[in-house]
């Protein structure tokens, strides 16, 4: 600034101390107090504050400024005083208080006649109107430079010249802010002002990148924060700072550099800014950043804090936009879209509306403002929003951005992006081709990977509808992948979570496309990257160190009113049992105990998924390893909602490669399977308890019509690894006949299914090390006593069998007996919990195990499991493509293969108890024993050729396909034979 | 020829009523399997049967655990006509408003409804509410089909909701 009376910094002689003020703050500041010590004089302490101001010791300029009201006595010292305070409250956001001095300094300079003074005055009157827009700012800024230009003080000038440049950039005239922010530049560099130097290059940066010139803008105000640091200036280095990281994070995501760097510089401007304006400023790229992170959470905060600071000086117009802009995306982010759409069509549910309408808020706000050009960048998003919504071409705005002058890569990918859009919707495919692929390579060139992912999608969709089928994979896959890097990006576990709610619906699509390609290995892929990584990251680390209390407070407390909700229903309780014999409850308050339930899973659900969120991340997917390691055919099969309603999407790969797809629909004989195996309560279960393979011949249509010739045409079964989903955890898979209706053979016939609820943690649990133990297979079991558990007899064949009588003692063998048993069986009930609160009970309702009993980092339990109990292996959550259960959560801890049941295990004619008897009395096999030899038979196969006994055939599959194993392919033969 | 079987399932409202479907599934040569899943408690089972022979056996399972026909004459009877599980099937009772009269049918699995519905026309159509008349219309129309007796005098009826016992 130029203080009237006063010389320019830096024109009084190269080592005064005022000059040092231009280059070394710290120097200028530690001579500027000794002077004013020495002298206390006014012009020493408007100096010193000053120095002080620049170079960021805010609250000691402060303190100065109150003892300058005792020295400044004759009418230019108070004038100038108040010229200090105004700019010093003007740095600290204080838009009244800046204005006040500014008048009283301006008042006092007229009435002396000083031209300069008077000028300065009216620009520092200017630049306080500038912190709330006030709209008679831009005409007291002409003013004070009219006022600069008559008084012919070069420096005047140049400070009003930066203020209109200001203004100018506010009201989005970018050719006026270059220019007048050059005509000050050019004057400071002619003196030896470094601190003025920079500023003006702040506006300049400001205007190029504004009008496109995205490279030079970032170029120069790193050279200014260079600077600002070279010279001590925390105040230049803030400013300069906060506009870099607003010019970095504009459309980028966080897989590029440019998000770190500018979280890391706005997270350390947000530590040292005090003042409300530039802590506002700082928090508002910030919102934005953690928008496009998904940190949404935090998004949200920074906004409602940037509204607050500003309500705080007063609030202005182009802030209420910002706020209603920066909401608009949060919305459409909450609401799991993108802001680019993808595959899916964005979807104009509650929160499309409310981004719709805050946009257009936004818009209005920046009119009223006169702030021209944010209106229309508000209306580019409205019309992109619009047309992605209703499939249509809408509104003009989208094509151009009219100020954008230079070749922003950026702006012009949102351009060749919107082109492309309104090309493929108006029927030029090959004109939305050429654009989606420029918008594409663009978006990648600037980091803006969202854009690059809606563009690939795009691009996919229309080949896609051309029938150009490897243009339209390769773009999925590239679609996927960019997601994939931005998932893998975000450091934030939680944010990794919402982020994978959000792109589901992209990669269902992605995966039905694929698969009505005839894809399968591209199809696998989008599969598999539809899981959220928490099962492989939990296979991959096995267990937490502790269980959060408050997690652990909710399962005790889950069970406690799962046993009054037992009580107070009688004989309908969870469990048969003692309990049910007690007297029944009024209505009301069983209701009112099923209400707390209802709450307390909600929690549960919630806390469940945080807790994943925050532990467990897997390594990124590499499909082409996993497909290298696949020595088994594999059927990845998934439940998907699109545009066209619910499907089923199979995708089929045989070792050597080849493979198949399959696509169904989930309508009239689907639709009824699905709802008899989800469907709850005792309705739920008796429709269970009648389905036949016959009931699974809808299925048919899933196996892919090369996987189900490859099968019967098998000489001998063949291993087949089935990668399921959602409710499809509840399809006995092996009942599905191989023929559409014809009868058998079924699935189970020709092939030895082993179930994983991803390749990734499939590919985890081959790779683990064998307990490779020389000695006698030994077993340990609990039985229910309440139970006909005859299978338990089959345990006898083992060298030793340990029958645990106390149910107390369940959980320790099952949990930590990995040293001591081979296999580990328990016959009792199961639940239908979510997550980590599925697990075992005793008719009388006690619960003995839980699936969160094996989240513990000394976890080890057998490396065989049999949980002859309902529902074992269907695990329900809130997240259909990686829930968690007790089978599940066993296999992280340790196991190798679970043998477990997709729905009731119906045991009352002893079918099933007599498959068990069998298959246990063959595990107990001593040349099963890891190393002996090879060629020997997993549970997974010693399971398959049980059921392929005829007699089943006539038997419902709660009696013997409910069976199944979860976990590895491997036999122990396989083992011996690798850890050998 | 092979005779496909079919599985049916019945759901008991009480397990008791198990021994009264394998008591009906034994009268027609067939057989029942007991469910038991490793859950929530369930009250069914399985009848196993060719196609017509089970869905006879399930209908008539959940016809004879209604029990036995009610008649109620009674002035001011608040249900006249209903059946009562209280009552064995294959019993009409029929009660007047000066005791008792049963009939008992000899073959309830297949006569029980028709002698039933007679009674219940014949009864109706005379407007009796007197034993001996009771009697006399219920012998007519049940024949050869079973036989009609007046329960001891001194029996308890159930009360009349209209001259409740003092």
């Amino acid at each position: 600034m130029k203080y009237p009376g006063l010389p320019p910094v830096g024109a009084d002689g190269p080592e005064s101390a005022w000059t040092r003020a231009g280059r070394d703050l710290p120097a200028a500041v530690d001579l500027l107090t000794r002077e004013f010590h020495r002298k206390a004089t006014a012009v020493a302490g408007v100096k010193l504050i000053e120095a002080l101001r620049r170079k960021g010791d805010w609250s000691r300029a402060q303190g100065t400024v109150a003892r300058l009201d005792a020295i400044a006595t004759s009418t230019n010292d108070r004038a100038l005083t108040h010229f200090s305070v105004g700019t010093l409250r003007w740095t600290a956001g204080d838009a009244l208080g800046a204005r006040e001095a500014y008048e009283r300094a301006l008042v006092g300079w007229t009435e002396l006649g000083d031209a300069v003074g008077t000028a300065a005055a009216t620009v520092g009157l200017a630049r306080s109107l500038r912190l709330t827009v006030h709209e008679s700012g831009p005409q007291t800024a002409t003013q004070g430079y009219d006022l600069a230009q008559r008084c012919a003080d070069a420096h005047v000038l140049a400070d009003a010249a930066r203020e209109l440049s200001a203004w100018a950039l506010l009201r989005g005239d970018h050719d006026a802010a270059a220019h007048h922010a050059r005509e000050a530049l050019e004057i400071h560099e002619g003196g030896s002002d470094t601190y003025l130097v920079g500023s003006a290059q702040i506006l300049l940066a400001r205007a190029w990148h504004a009008t496109g010139n995205r490279d030079d803008g970032v170029t120069m105000m790193r050279d200014v924060v260079a600077s600002a640091r070279d010279i001590g200036s925390v105040d230049l280095e803030l400013t300069a700072s906060i506009f870099l990281g607003q010019f970095l994070q504009q459309g980028v995501t966080p897989d590029h550099p440019s998000w770190n760097e500018a979280v890391a510089l706005l997270s350390e401007a947000l530590d040292r800014a005090e003042d409300p304006v530039t802590r506002a400023e700082i928090l508002l790229p910030l919102a934005h950043l953690w928008t496009a992170s998904n940190q949404l959470e935090q998004a949200a905060a920074a906004v409602d804090e940037y509204e607050q600071m500003y309500l705080l000086v007063g609030g202005n117009r182009i802030a209420m936009a910002n706020i209603a802009k920066a909401r608009a995306r949060l919305a459409l982010a909450d609401g799991g879209q993108f802001q680019y759409g993808a595959f899916a069509t964005l979807r104009l549910g509650r929160e499309g509306l409310r981004a719709r309408r805050l946009f257009k808020k936004a818009e209005r706000l920046y009119k009223t403002a006169d702030l021209q050009t944010g209106a229309a960048s508000v209306r580019w998003h409205r019309d992109l929003l619009a047309t992605l919504m209703s499939g249509r071409p809408q509104g003009r705005s989208a094509a151009r951005l009219p100020w954008v002058k230079g070749d922003d890569p950026l702006i012009a990918a949102r351009i060749a992006f919107v082109a492309g859009e309104q090309a493929r919707l108006s029927g030029r495919p090959n004109v939305a081709s050429d654009r989606f692929a420029e918008a594409e390579t663009l978006a990648r060139s600037c980091g803006a990977t969202q854009l690059a992912v809606g563009a690939a999608a795009r691009g996919a969709e229309t080949a896609y509808a051309q029938r150009d089928f490897a243009t339209a994979a390769a773009s999925a896959r590239r679609a996927v992948r960019y997601t994939d890097a931005i998932r893998g990006a975000v450091a934030d576990g939680h944010a990794r979570g919402t982020f994978a709610r959000t792109i589901r619906a992209h990669y269902e699509r992605a995966a039905t496309l694929a698969a009505r390609m005839g894809q399968p290995e591209l199809t696998i892929e989008v599969l598999e990257r539809l899981r959220t990584e928490r099962l492989a990251g939990l296979v991959h680390q096995r267990g937490v160190d502790d269980m959060p209390a408050d997690l652990r407070s909710l399962l005790d407390q889950l069970d406690e009113l799962n046993e009054e909700i037992a009580q107070s229903q009688g004989s309908a309780g969870l469990v048969r049992s003692a309990l049910a014999r007690a007297p029944a409850r009024r209505p009301a308050e069983t209701s009112e105990l099923e209400g707390r339930r209802e709450t307390l899973r909600d929690t549960l659900r919630e806390r469940t998924n945080a807790l994943f969120a925050h532990v467990y991340d897997a390594n990124m997917l590499d499909t082409d390893a996993l497909f290298n390691a696949l020595t088994t055919h594999l059927l990845t099969v998934c439940p998907v909602t699109g545009v066209d309603g619910d499907e089923l999407v199979a995708a089929w790969r045989a070792p050597d490669g080849r493979g198949g797809t399959a696509t169904v629909s989930v309508a009239e004989d689907v639709a009824h399977l699905r709802d008899v195996l989800t469907r709850g309560g005792l309705e739920g279960t008796y429709g269970r308890i009648q389905l036949t393979w016959q009931s699974l011949g809808c299925l048919t249509p899933l196996l892919p019509a090369g996987f189900r010739d490859e099968l019967r045409e098998a000489n001998a079964p063949v291993q087949v690894l089935l990668v399921v989903s959602g409710w499809l955890w509840q399809v006995p898979f092996a009942a599905i006949p191989l023929g559409t209706a014809t009868g058998p053979p079924l699935l189970v016939d020709r092939s030895d299914l082993v179930y994983a609820p991803s390749l990734r943690v499939h590919h985890l649990l081959e790779q683990r090390q064998h307990n490779d133990r020389a000695r006698g297979r030994s077993a340990v079991s609990f039985g229910d006593p309440a139970l006909e558990a005859s299978e338990l007899a089959g345990l006898d064949a083992f060298a030793a069998h340990t029958t645990l009588r106390d149910s107390g003692e369940v959980a320790d063998a099952f949990v930590h007996g990995g040293d001591r048993w081979d296999l580990g069986v328990l016959a009792a009930h199961g639940d239908t919990e979510a997550g980590l609160a599925q697990g075992v009970f005793t008719e009388d309702g006690t619960r003995i195990l839980t699936a969160a009993d094996f989240l513990r980092k000394d976890a080890a339990p057998p490396t065989e499991l049999s949980f002859a109990i309902c529902h074992g292996a269907a695990a329900f959550g809130p997240d259909p493509h990686e829930p968690l259960g007790l089978t599940l959560a066993a296999l992280s801890a340790g196991a190798r293969a679970v043998l477990s049941t997709h729905f009731e295990l119906e045991s009352g004619l002893e079918v099933a108890n007599g498959c068990l008897e069998r298959l246990y009395s063959a595990l107990a096999d001593p040349a099963r024993v890891p190393g002996r030899s090879t060629g020997l038979r997993s549970v997974a196969q010693q399971l398959a050729m049980l059921q392929r006994q005829p007699v089943l055939r006539t038997h419902p599959l709660a009696r013997w396909a409910v069976l199944c194993v979860v976990g590895t392919t491997r036999s122990d033969g396989d083992w011996g034979a690798r850890s050998s | 020829m092979t005779i496909e079987l079919e599985r049916r399932l019945v759901v008991f409202d009480d397990p008791a009523e198990g021994d009264l479907l394998a008591t009906i599934a034994r009268e027609h040569g067939a057989g029942i399997e007991p469910v038991r899943v490793r859950v929530e408690p369930v009250t069914a089972a399985f009848v196993i049967a060719a196609a017509t022979v089970a869905a006879g056996i399930v209908t008539e399972f959940y016809e004879r655990r209604q029990g036995g026909q009610v008649i109620d004459l009674r002035p001011g009877a608040s249900r006249a006509v209903y059946r009562d599980r209280g009552v064995t099937f294959g019993l009409i009772v029929i009660l007047t408003q000066d005791g008792a009269v049963t009939v008992e049918v000899y073959d309830p699995s297949n006569a029980f409804l028709d002698v039933a519905r007679d009674v219940v026309q014949a009864l109706t159509s005379i407007a009796a509410t007197e034993a001996k008349n009771a009697i006399e219309a219920a012998t007519e129309v049940t024949g050869d089909r079973g036989t009609v007796t007046r329960d001891d005098p001194g029996g308890s009826l159930p009360p009349n909701p209209q001259n409740p016992p003092a």
